[in-house]
């Protein structure tokens, strides 16, 4: 048993969570992105361009809850997607969503108008729920992102 | 405005004259037969041709030189990929206008780039070096001695001199120097003290000072300072982002260029 469990701990050890990251457009590497909200790239899948991937905006606009469908958009980079802001006005984020096999992934991205908040993006291994979202929206700072 | 509206006045051969007399005197004998509103039409069109001849010559010229002055500030449209905005006190001409490269060479004074098409289609030379499009938007200001700085606000641009090159994404800028061409780029919102250090030179501040964000200086860095501190820059840098073991630190100290290109790749996932 002991060196059963001796080979099987480095697997294990090496082995990533299926998750997003998130990034600035340069990170894409690629011209036709430069003007997307925010890119990003799944980890931990074990074909990176297999997963499947969608997004969402939720905002709250004069008191109104307001969900938008976002087209995720792949770039030249296999695996490196970007969002576009198709939003306007009142308190946006934007909600990503997973799946890698049976493995699932979420994040949430507040945005606001120099881009997306890199320090109050929310990761989970799994979609986020609407306790989530709506907890996020509330998260806001008081005359939202500046 | 376009380019080729500020392209300069150069004198048509002579048989662009001949012809456009020719057609005077033919107006003029047809004029005493038809009706004085036919002048008008006949004095039009050769208004017209000869404006559009001059028009055709002034593409085959050299470009010459836009100045504008204290108070005046105007718009440059580039082909079908953009415009440049041109500020007060500015002088540049353009060097090339084609479908395949548009160029500018910035004497002096400040402008305002939006540029919207692939890589290298757009270049902006100046006395320090040259800013290379890579899609983007950016601010350049630029002194007659050649110091100025490239702010970029959308997208990104590589500044290039000599054989140094800095890659500067949205929300960084660099300086330029004419005795070293591009500095070290910096995130516009890093701390004073880190920005300080950079204009300083200031290694161990920079890294002591150094956020994750400013890793895009680091990185920049690592193949400006000597040897010997290839080491520490390296550690500094992959102490504030968890660098893939697929991406060898013997390499990247060795400034093997695939290695650290991977490397830039993957450190801009935090920029």
């Amino acid at each position: 048993m002991r060196w059963v469990a001796l080979f099987c701990f480095p697997a294990f050890a090496w082995a990533q969570a299926f998750t997003f990251e998130i990034g600035s457009p340069v990170a894409s590497q690629d011209f036709a992105t430069k003007s997307a909200a925010f890119v990003f790239r799944t980890a931990g899948c074990a074909a990176p361009e297999k997963p499947e991937v969608s997004a969402t905006a939720e905002g709250l606009v004069e008191g109104t809850r307001r969900t938008l469908p976002l087209k995720v958009n792949p770039s030249s980079k296999p695996g490196v997607y970007a969002v576009f802001q198709q939003w306007t006005g009142g308190r946006w984020m934007v909600v990503l969503k997973g799946s890698c096999g049976s493995a699932q992934a979420g994040a949430i991205v507040p945005v606001g108008p120099r881009g997306f908040v890199r320090e109050d993006s929310k990761f989970f291994t799994h979609p986020a729920t609407a306790a989530e979202i709506d907890a996020a929206l509330k998260a806001f700072p008081e005359g939202g992102y500046k | 405005m376009s380019i080729r509206d500020h392209l300069p006045l150069v004198e048509a051969p002579e048989s662009v004259w001949e012809a456009i007399e020719a057609k005077i005197r033919d107006h003029e004998r047809r004029a005493m037969r038809s009706p004085s509103r036919w002048r008008w039409v006949f004095a039009a069109a050769a208004a017209i041709l000869l404006a559009a001849t001059g028009t055709w010559w002034f593409e085959r010229q050299h470009a010459g030189w836009i100045e504008t002055s204290a108070s005046a500030r105007t718009t440059l449209r580039i082909g079908d990929i953009g415009s440049v905005d041109i500020g007060p006190n500015t002088r540049l001409r353009v060097v090339a206008d084609r479908a395949d490269q548009h160029r500018l060479d910035l004497a002096h004074g400040s402008i305002y780039a939006k540029i919207s098409a692939p890589p290298r289609l757009f270049f902006v030379d100046t006395k320090s070096g040259t800013a290379i499009d890579l899609g983007c938007e950016y601010a350049m200001n630029m002194d007659e001695d050649g110091v100025g700085t490239l702010r970029v606000t959308k997208g990104w641009v590589s500044f290039q001199w000599e054989g140094r090159e800095s890659l500067v994404p949205a929300g960084a800028m660099c300086r330029i120097r004419p005795s070293g061409g591009p500095g070290l780029p910096y995130f516009e919102d890093a701390a004073p003290d880190f920005v300080q250090s950079v204009d300083r030179g200031a290694v161990d501040a920079m890294l002591g000072s150094a956020r994750v964000r400013d890793t895009l200086t680091l990185w920049h860095l690592l193949s400006r300072v000597a040897p010997g501190d290839r080491a520490r820059v390296y550690d500094r840098m992959a102490s504030l982002v968890p660098i893939p073991p697929a991406i060898s630190r013997e390499r990247a100290l060795g400034l093997d260029p695939d290695t650290l290109n991977r490397l830039k790749e993957e450190l801009a996932w935090k920029w």
